[in-house]
């Protein structure tokens, strides 16, 4: 499925840019300056107190499962290859939610509550998204 | 709050065939309903003051082209893109209370299916980020909805059916309605996931077809054909923020309209005879059935299994068949039924003494808007 899912991606990014992608491998948010409230990146103004001021801070992107499902279909053919493949809402232990995969995991690992860790995939190269993982260790952490 | 109750009714209401409809343009289907409704009426194009339509699918459905192909010149106009008729209603209200119209005509019109909208685009906001990780199609919030209500209240895949299940029943008493071939909890239960946890009769279909209503201010009623339909309370709320809000998918902000609608109509919840519920996706129905206290948060699923939502139930649900089985019309065709149980039309699945009907309806997990009817205004 992981790497199915990573080719869907990239025949849906084409050549051309995608605002939600990252340019580096690394995992970040953004803190607004004035109230601190955490953001993803992608808005320009602070979605708490309105002010444009706020700075990219490097994320360990660790959080949960707020709730999963399993595609047996593929509304778009360029997941066609990837079925069945999950989408999953996470929430960070940062604050934010956001939609993505759970790559390299098994029907039966999937549950709400379940700790998960970010794992940014370079889709095509150049091109990086955030895709997550079980976080084993994060259980610990946590 | 200036009271909305009674100020006006709906004495009109226009339904085309719904399936496919070949060769018809979204807009011709909607002046189409639009005929129908007039007709129903007793009332003439003259008399509509104020027009409003609802964008579909293909960008149709704009005030200045349906208002040009009818020949219609209305005081007061507008377009809504998202009408769901719940939110159009309320807007058609608005400009009846202020005097800005006194007769307005609601109508929308697909041909969506006939057009081939594969419904693949992605489910929410955001929609470039949702599509790169196959978020498609409004099954994908469902079933994350549903997953985490059956962890939180051990809600099961056989109670969520009866969902399906009931709708196809009503349906079956439905002369107008798409899917009528026997559906079972069995059939149900055997159909293959769509998007796990939910199977292919969750969702709705797409579907060509056209709806109208004809609202006007009370003082009018008399010149009409028809049982007047009166509104008795509406209300909307938002979640905008989406994601940013707790637990979205569960929209636990639609539950403060609950506490407003019914005191605005004059009524309790428990005085409203059938309700209605805008389903494209099943999942919706155990949402409402909570959110507006008709029974308990995590009680939908042994509510539903219970038989209380079907006919000759406690408060029977989306007589039509709904979405899931009448036809995919963006809540529209639903409001018609509510009329029509109000004027006690709906032969073989009418519910017997109808007098009071809710209708709820959702803007994805956005926008959510409630309105209660009745076939008289409670003093």
């Amino acid at each position: 499925m992981t790497r199915a899912l990573l080719d869907a991606a990239s025949t849906l990014l084409g050549d051309e840019p995608a605002i939600e992608e990252l340019s580096t491998s690394t995992f970040v948010l953004e803190h607004c300056d004035v109230c601190g409230y955490v953001r993803l990146t992608g808005s320009p103004r602070c979605q708490h107190c309105l002010s444009l001021e706020a700075h990219v801070v490097a994320d360990e992107g660790r959080g949960s499962i707020w709730s999963y499902c399993v595609y047996h279909r593929a509304f778009d053919p360029a997941f066609a290859a990837a079925l069945p493949y999950n989408v999953v809402l996470i929430e960070l232990d940062a604050g934010p939610r956001l939609i993505s995969n759970v790559l390299d995991v098994e029907a039966d690992e999937l549950a709400v509550g379940a700790r998960v860790v970010a794992s940014i995939e370079e889709v095509r190269p150049g091109r990086f998204l955030v895709y997550f993982r079980l976080d084993v260790e994060g259980v610990q952490a946590s | 709050m200036t009271s909305i109750r009674g100020k006006c009714a709906v004495v009109g209401v226009g339904t085309t065939p719904q399936g496919e409809l070949p060769g018809r343009s979204a807009d011709e289907i909607a002046i189409d309903a639009l005929v129908l409704a007039l007709a129903d009426s007793g009332l003439g194009k003259d008399d509509v003051d104020g027009l409003i339509t609802c964008k579909s699918y293909g960008g149709f459905g704009i005030d200045t082209e349906i208002g040009r192909l009818a020949g219609l010149n209305p005081r007061y106009s507008a377009t809504l893109d998202y009408g769901t008729c719940n939110f159009s209603l309320h807007l058609a209200a608005m400009a009846i209370a202020t005097g800005m119209a006194t007769t307005v005509a609601l109508l929308y019109g697909t041909n969506q299916r006939t057009a081939g909208n594969r419904f693949a685009t992605p489910a929410g906001s955001g929609a470039d980020s949702l599509a790169l990780h196959g978020f498609h199609n409004i099954a994908g919030q469902g079933a994350l909805a549903f997953q985490r209500h059956a962890h939180l209240y051990g809600t099961t895949e056989e109670q969520l059916g009866v969902v399906a299940v009931t709708e196809r029943a009503h349906a079956r008493l439905n002369p107008g309605a798409i899917f009528k071939e026997p559906l079972s909890i069995e059939d149900y239960l055997a159909q293959p996931y769509l998007v796990e946890p939910l199977r292919r009769a969750d969702v709705c279909m797409i579907s060509d077809g056209g709806a109208a209503l004809i609202v006007t201010s009370s003082d009018r009623v008399s010149a009409a054909a028809t049982r007047p339909v009166y509104l008795l309370g509406m209300d909307q709320v938002t979640g905008l923020r989406q994601y940013q809000n707790d637990d979205n998918l569960l929209r636990p902000w639609v539950a403060s309209m609950a506490e407003t609608v019914f005191d605005q109509a004059g009524i309790s919840r428990r005085d409203v005879d059938v309700l209605f519920v805008q389903d494209p996706v099943s999942v919706w129905v155990l949402q409402m059935l909570e959110l507006f206290g008709y029974c308990g948060p995590g009680e939908s699923g042994p509510f539903v299994a219970e038989g209380r939502i079907g006919l000759g139930g406690e408060i029977p649900v989306n007589t039509n068949g709904g979405q899931l089985s009448e036809a995919y019309m963006w809540g529209w065709l639903h409001l018609c039924e509510a009329v029509r149980q109000l004027r006690g039309d709906c032969g073989a699945r009418q519910v017997p003494g109808a007098r009071f009907a809710q209708y709820c309806s959702t803007k994805g997990f956005e926008k959510a808007a409630t309105s209660v009817l009745g076939s008289e205004v409670p003093t």
